[in-house]
């Protein structure tokens, strides 16, 4: 069952596209993220569904129903703000009862208290009902908005960037509990972030956008390991690129030549022809660094040079300087052993399938 | 709730989609109270300046430039015109040098000001008339300015203070320091406080430093300031009323003198358009340098 | 004057320098004048109250009570007391009603005539009164409107919703417009989120509004003396035509009686400005 379908819709803020004939669906109980950098137009889309903003084109159904010119409170979703938006004039039950006097007229007193009861219970506050957002602290008045967008039961929620105005340890705890609460509530939610950690994280699907359009639209694990465009690689996770042309192609794999003369192995599942000039992809974690050659070298294997190397504690990042002067990067888990220096030799492996091809720039 | 989504297309549904139309929905009490009480009379004035004054009747209907001729011919009228530009000026200047120290002490302050601020503030709420006669219980001749100095022995003879130019300007500083003060206390809050510390590791001294750094951007709360205190002053009814006597008269008074007591409308009205015209042709000169919205907008 | 001392001053550590004494004691000594001067004219109307002659001099010669018991009997004062504080409350209330729409306009809407209007709003505070005073008088005057209560109502909420505007559009620069978006989303339709979440959170700066419209009315005297009948004589106009007789003490008191009343408003305002989360005005 598909509880959000967004058609080309298209915003337009006087001259400027903000979201350019994006098109989706979102399933029942699906955790869709929306990821880019600021100004890509994925708030902007996530209030084109809350009908904050109007279309420009395009439409919005909601559970089937074509809700594109409803008003906000004639849409079936709640939304939870960056900044929580709770109302500093009236206290967390008033707060969280907000949208079941305007949503559920019908219920009762104690009806009211009960649900109320129940949301807080849900984001493990109980009993603040009588306190005021000024008393709360960042973290509680997060629970108290997730409380309040939930306590409505929508078909689905729309979050908007709600972690990123807490420090690195809370926003930690509150995406586990978030995932956890969304298999508890079983709602739709669409989730809005610039961070691809906490995208790839808590969602089913990711939607990638850049400059007011979906460049990608896939699992996690899949918008990681076969990203459609270098700005999707670029954005999540770190990589080397490196620009030059497909020499050889057949369905087992291809010959990428570089620029510089290199000649690597790679996979070729987007079937590129021989001949088209491409970008090849390499993540970082997937090079490997050894100080001697390696004794099985059936991937690409190349010696370098140590150029420069940054502990990080987890890991530590080596930039190597290969013999056809391209720079290679990679990302190395940290051991008990003494890291290599700057200045040393080495020998860097990756396997083909870690390659990826892409077309154009 | 959805069936909200399938109403006819109703009258707020137009309307949430027009948001032109609820701008013009919501300002048009304001604006036609304006236009009514405040514009059309304005040009009503206009009218009348043009209409001939008949002793024992308000008006002629006829025009004549006779109420202009008879402002342009008789030098008294350019001289109580000079005289209030030159009064509102005084007030602007004066009110300037007084409350730049006061204003530049108020920003600094390491503690912060908000009492002392809105001590400046508490004068304004008092009654601007009452103020002025407590100002003529401090000039005039037996009164508090000079009982002090007599019984400090700094003069012999009482000073006449009172009834004379220096009294109205006085006055007038009074009412308009809060005005100055405030807009060039917001402007000097507003400055970043590690200019004049950067300033100083480059080398200049603190009186430099004031000079290269904070005086040039509290230019626009310096303008402001004067802007108000000019309108204000030259505007002025009361305090030459009260506190100037004989020949202190500025353009109001003789408005006011004009439709109360010699009932000339037709030329009261003339009066109102020069002095009306005069101020907003010096508005104009003077806001191509500063925003209007913005010297009567919301202060800090 | 601060830079001759510079001069004197030790050279090598420039950038540790401490405020210099001598410019730092003119600041407070300017500072200290300027509240003198603010304050010295309602020391001397709260002293001069109690002088116990018609003839004022200083110092005073005693004190007594004497001009306080003449007020209470001063029906005409009283009355005409009376007559601007319900002037006062009517401008207030009134250019509230008129002048919020107009801030939220202003503020939240794109519409046809909106430079006009900005300027024109201000225009009231820019214009000598006494222009806007004759313009209503010739104007209420053509359509045979007797002149009193209606011209100082009308006239007086004209000076009073330049404030207004001012007040809570500086709120609602500053107001969290994600407030009523959470309100719309949670089900609330327009006009009950406007009443919800909007109206009490600016309420403050309407109330901060309708006091300074209150007190431009109250203490209005140029634009009124056109305006008001003998019946309808405002504080002011009442107290202007006694001074022109004579100085008389009574209005020391009157001058007590309204700075007391002014005190209270502005410890009203005080503790608003507490309230108010957005745009403060004139400090308030």
């Amino acid at each position: 069952m598909i509880d959000v379908e967004v058609r080309n819709a298209t915003k337009q803020f006087g001259k400027v596209l903000a979201v350019d004939d994006v098109s989706f669906r979102v399933h029942k109980g699906e955790f869709l993220t929306l990821l880019g950098p600021s100004g890509c137009g994925k708030t902007t889309t996530l209030r084109l569904i809350a009908g904050l903003d109007s279309l420009t084109s395009g439409e919005v159904f909601i559970r089937q129903e074509d809700v594109s010119f409803a008003p906000p409170y004639a849409r079936d979703v709640s939304l939870m703000f960056q900044n929580y938006a709770l109302f500093p004039h009236k206290n967390v039950f008033d707060n969280i009862a907000f949208g079941l006097k305007y949503r559920e007229r019908g219920l009762g007193k104690d009806e009211r208290m009960q649900r109320v009861q129940e949301a807080l219970e849900l984001v493990r506050l109980p009993g603040i009902e009588k306190r005021y957002p000024r008393q709360l602290s960042g973290g509680q008045q997060q629970r108290v908005a997730l409380a309040r967008a939930l306590v409505i039961k929508p078909t689905v929620l729309l979050l908007d960037e709600p972690f990123s105005n807490l420090d690195l340890k809370l926003r930690e705890e509150m995406r586990v509990e978030l995932k956890q609460i969304q298999e508890q509530v079983k709602i739709t939610f669409i989730f809005v972030t610039h961070d691809q950690e906490e995208a790839l994280m808590l969602s089913d699907r990711v939607a990638v956008m850049e400059e007011g359009k979906i460049i990608q639209l896939d699992t996690p694990r899949a918008v990681y390991e076969q990203p459609l465009s270098r700005f999707v690689a670029e954005f999540i996770g770190q990589s080397n690129f490196l620009h030059g042309k497909v020499i050889r192609s057949d369905p087992s794999g291809a010959e990428f030549e570089t620029e510089s003369g290199l000649i690597l192995l790679v996979s070729n599942d987007h079937r590129v022809p021989s001949g088209s000039s491409g970008v090849l992809q390499i993540r970082a974690e997937r090079v490997h660094v050894y100080s001697e050659k390696p004794l099985i070298t059936t991937g690409n294997t190349l010696s370098g040079v140590i150029e420069r190397a940054i502990y990080l504690g987890i890991s530590i990042q080596y930039f190597i300087r290969l013999g056809s002067d391209d720079l290679i990067m990679t990302i190395r888990p940290t051991t008990g052993e003494v890291p290599l220096a700057g200045g040393t030799d080495v020998w860097v492996a990756f396997d083909p399938s870690d390659c990826q091809l892409m077309r154009g720039i | 709730m959805n069936a909200a989504a399938k109403l006819p297309r109703n009258f707020m549904s137009w309307l949430r989609r027009r948001p032109a139309m609820q701008g013009i929905f919501l300002a048009a009490p304001t604006g036609i109270w304006l236009f009514l009480f405040l514009g059309l009379p304005l040009i009503l004035v206009l009218l009348y300046s043009f209409w001939i004054h008949v002793p024992g009747e308000l008006v002629e209907r006829r025009f004549t430039l006779e109420n202009y001729e008879r402002f342009l011919t008789r030098p008294i009228y350019g001289r109580i015109l000079l005289r209030s530009f030159r009064v509102g000026l005084e007030t602007a200047i004066l009110s300037l040098i007084l409350a730049y120290p006061t204003a530049y002490y108020l920003a600094k302050r390491r503690s912060g000001s908000t009492m002392l601020i809105f001590l400046i503030l508490v004068p304004f709420w008092t009654s601007y008339l009452i103020r002025l006669f407590s100002w003529m219980l401090i000039l005039m001749e037996q009164g508090v300015a000079n009982g002090i100095l007599l019984s400090l022995g700094i003069i012999s003879e009482p000073l006449r203070l009172l009834f004379t130019p220096f009294a109205v300007v006085i006055g007038l500083i009074y009412s308009a320091l809060p005005f100055t003060i405030l807009p060039i206390y917001a402007v000097l809050r507003g400055i970043d406080p590690e200019l004049v510390p950067a300033a100083k590791m480059l080398g200049a001294t603190d009186f430099q430093s004031f000079l290269e750094v904070t005086l040039p951007l509290s230019v626009p709360g310096i303008m402001t300031a004067l802007i108000i205190t000019f309108i204000s002053g030259a505007g002025s009814f009361l305090a030459p009323a009260i506190l100037g006597g004989k020949g202190a008269d500025l353009m109001s008074n003789v408005i006011v003198n004009r439709f109360l007591e010699a009932f000339d409308w037709p030329f009261g009205s003339a009066l109102g358009i020069v002095l009306l015209v005069t101020t907003i042709v010096l508005l104009m000169i003077v806001s191509k340098y500063v925003a209007l919205d913005k010297i009567y907008g919301p202060g800090k | 004057m601060a830079q001759a001392d510079t001069v004197l001053s030790p050279t090598a550590k420039g950038w540790h320098r401490q405020p210099l004494p001598v410019s730092d004691w003119f600041l407070r000594l300017a500072t200290l004048f300027t509240y003198a001067y603010l304050y010295l004219p309602i020391v001397v109307i709260i002293v001069m109250s109690f002088h116990p002659k018609i003839y004022l001099t200083f110092p005073l010669p005693g004190y007594s009570l004497r001009w306080y018991r003449e007020f209470i009997q001063d029906e005409l004062m009283i009355r005409s007391l009376l007559n601007s504080i319900v002037l006062g409350g009517i401008t207030a209330v009134l250019s509230a009603v008129i002048g919020t729409p107009c801030a939220l306009a202003l503020v939240r809407f794109d519409f046809p005539g909106k430079r006009l209007l900005n300027s024109v709003v201000l225009a009231p505070m820019i214009i000598p009164n006494v222009i806007t005073a004759i313009g209503l008088l010739i104007l209420l005057n053509a359509v045979q409107i007797p002149r009193g209560s209606p011209y100082l109502i009308i006239g007086h909420v004209i000076f009073g919703l330049p404030y207004i505007i001012l007040t809570v559009s500086s709120q609602l620069y500053g107001f969290p417009r994600e407030l009523e978006e959470a309100s719309l989303s949670l089900g609330a339709k327009e006009f009950q989120t406007f009443i919800e979440v909007t109206l009490p959170l600016i309420s403050p700066s309407i109330f901060a509004g309708m006091l300074f419209a209150f007190t431009i009315s109250f203490q209005e005297y140029v634009a009124s003396q056109f305006w008001a009948t003998p019946s309808t004589y405002t504080l002011p106009i009442r107290i202007y035509g006694r001074l022109r007789d004579a100085i008389t003490p009574e209005i020391n008191v009157v001058g007590v009686i309204t700075l007391a009343m002014s005190f209270g408003v502005v410890i009203i305002m005080k503790v608003l400005s507490r309230r108010r989360e957005g745009g403060s005005f004139y400090g308030l």
